[in-house]
């Protein structure tokens, strides 16, 4: 009966875990606190602590689990640090037809929202991004987050709101 | 607009059509449009799965699996310990209730026994007795010297390696160091035995043994031993005797030259509190001097 029982132990079950899921939970886990370095540490804890404790796991609850670790992680590590983002504007267009004056704008626009971005809550930032970067559902972001949609959706309100506040009319 | 998280249902979708057209219609819908717009300009590094799948192996090395069976074996190494020390304390109450009170040199203290009899114990001695038995039979073993206050029941016996004192409520002293054995009796009736024979004595009465072995009577003045008083009271005992006591309540040394006689008799006594004039009582009527070699250490020798 054992055999039916996907074990999180079994390595082949670790990698598949490890695949689904390790990179949404850094890129959360990033847009949470802009920084990668530490969204990867996390991740990799949290994932030793599966490994570790594969045997007492069901493979169903894995993933809670998982998430469950990166959230107590992220909270224990740095809670008291303020961090600042550091988005990576996309490559510049190789052609371009737009005038400089344009391009002038755009780039200060961009540097208005970044800093915009990075003044926001830490919850409104991580469900913003997750959804607007990530495109996942206000489903989904509960899920992750173990909050309600109700809750996702007014923090993407609230998180519009102030992001359009900071910019101004442009 | 502001209401019911209108932007945040209008970004997943969930806004009648009404309130869409209104919306779209706006200044503020452009504004909004054009962050979304350039958010999703925003990019963020690579994750890379395989590399960091690869690394994770390497990590998760450094760490012990918990697995089942390990987790029940501990359980049981744990049950196991708990166990031996549960039965290890229930032994120890059981087989040793032994109380010791002792003291240091220059040191006396006073002990309740259970049944409130109480002992004084002088400088260097120690007393045990088990707590147990000790309801039962009143046995309390002794080394060194003690006063006892009995309270008054069932029969007291002080064990020493050089006889034993069986009593019913009283007041008694028992000095049982290196040979001797002496027991003075303040109060009440007090049997000593040792090897050789047994003697009752009443208040007023003490007996020492001496150097055959039997227990000489002796006559008491006092109604509590000296050094309770803070002096130490000799009649008829060996310089060597003497000595003993000297460094036994002040916590020193006495060598002697090998001119002094240790079996010279001395009868008197010395204060517990002052040094210099213990050893002035003691040994300037003797015609023995002493030197400090250091504040601990002294030696006697013949004037």
């Amino acid at each position: 009966m054992s055999e039916n029982i996907i074990s999180v132990c079994d390595e082949k079950v670790y990698e598949q875990l490890y695949r689904e899921h390790a990179e949404k939970i850094c890129y959360y886990l990033y847009y949470k606190y802009g920084d990668m370095e530490k969204a990867q540490d996390i991740v990799q804890d949290s994932f030793a602590k599966l490994w570790t404790n594969c045997a007492k796991i069901i493979f169903g609850a894995a993933k809670s689990f998982l998430y469950k670790i990166a959230n107590n992680a992220s909270i224990n590590d740095y809670k008291h640090q303020k961090t600042v983002l550091k988005f990576k504007s996309t490559e510049q267009k190789t052609y371009t037809n737009e005038s400089p004056e344009f391009q002038m704008e755009e780039k200060e626009f961009m540097h208005k929202l970044n800093l915009a971005i990075s003044n926001l809550k830490e919850g409104q930032r991580e469900v913003f991004l997750l959804n607007r970067i990530e495109k996942k559902t206000y489903k989904e972001i509960a899920e992750m987050l173990d909050i309600s949609v109700k809750a996702v959706e007014k923090r993407m309100h609230l998180a519009l709101i102030i992001l359009r506040k900071k910019i101004g009319n442009v | 607009m502001d209401k019911d998280n209108f932007l945040g249902r209008w970004l997943a979708d969930d806004i009648s059509d009404e309130e869409k057209k209104e919306f779209e219609n706006s200044d503020d819908y452009l504004a909004y449009k054009d962050i979304l717009r350039n958010v999703e300009k925003f990019d963020r590094p690579v994750f890379d799965v395989e590399k960091g799948l690869k690394s994770q192996k390497e990590y998760n090395k450094t760490f012990k699996k918990a697995t089942k069976s390990k987790v029940i074996k501990l359980k049981f190494w744990l049950y196991t310990a708990a166990a031996a020390v549960v039965i290890l304390f229930g032994l120890r109450t059981v087989l040793f209730t032994t109380t010791e009170v002792s003291t240091e040199m220059a040191e006396t203290k006073t002990w309740t026994l259970p049944e409130n009899s109480i002992v004084t114990l002088n400088a260097d001695s120690s007393i045990e007795y088990d707590k147990k038995s000790f309801a039962e039979n009143r046995i309390i073993y002794l080394k060194g010297e003690a006063f006892f206050d009995v309270e008054k029941g069932s029969s007291f016996t002080v064990k020493t390696k050089n006889g034993d004192i069986t009593v019913l409520g009283t007041e008694f002293n028992v000095y049982a160091r290196n040979e001797n054995i002496e027991v003075h009796c303040f109060e009440g009736k007090v049997q000593v035995t040792n090897t050789k024979e047994t003697v009752i004595l009443t208040p007023g009465k003490a007996i020492k043994s001496n150097a055959e072995g039997t227990l000489d009577p002796k006559e008491i003045k006092e109604s509590k031993p000296s050094w309770m008083q803070g002096k130490s009271t000799f009649n008829q005992v060996t310089l060597k005797h003497l000595i003993g006591e000297l460094e036994r309540q002040y916590d020193i040394k006495i060598t002697t030259n090998p001119n002094v006689d240790l079996n010279r008799l001395f009868s008197g006594f010395f204060v517990h509190n002052d040094l210099d004039k213990a050893l002035q009582t003691c040994f300037d009527p003797m015609d023995i001097s002493y030197i400090f070699k250091n504040p601990k250490n002294l030696e006697l020798k013949n004037k």
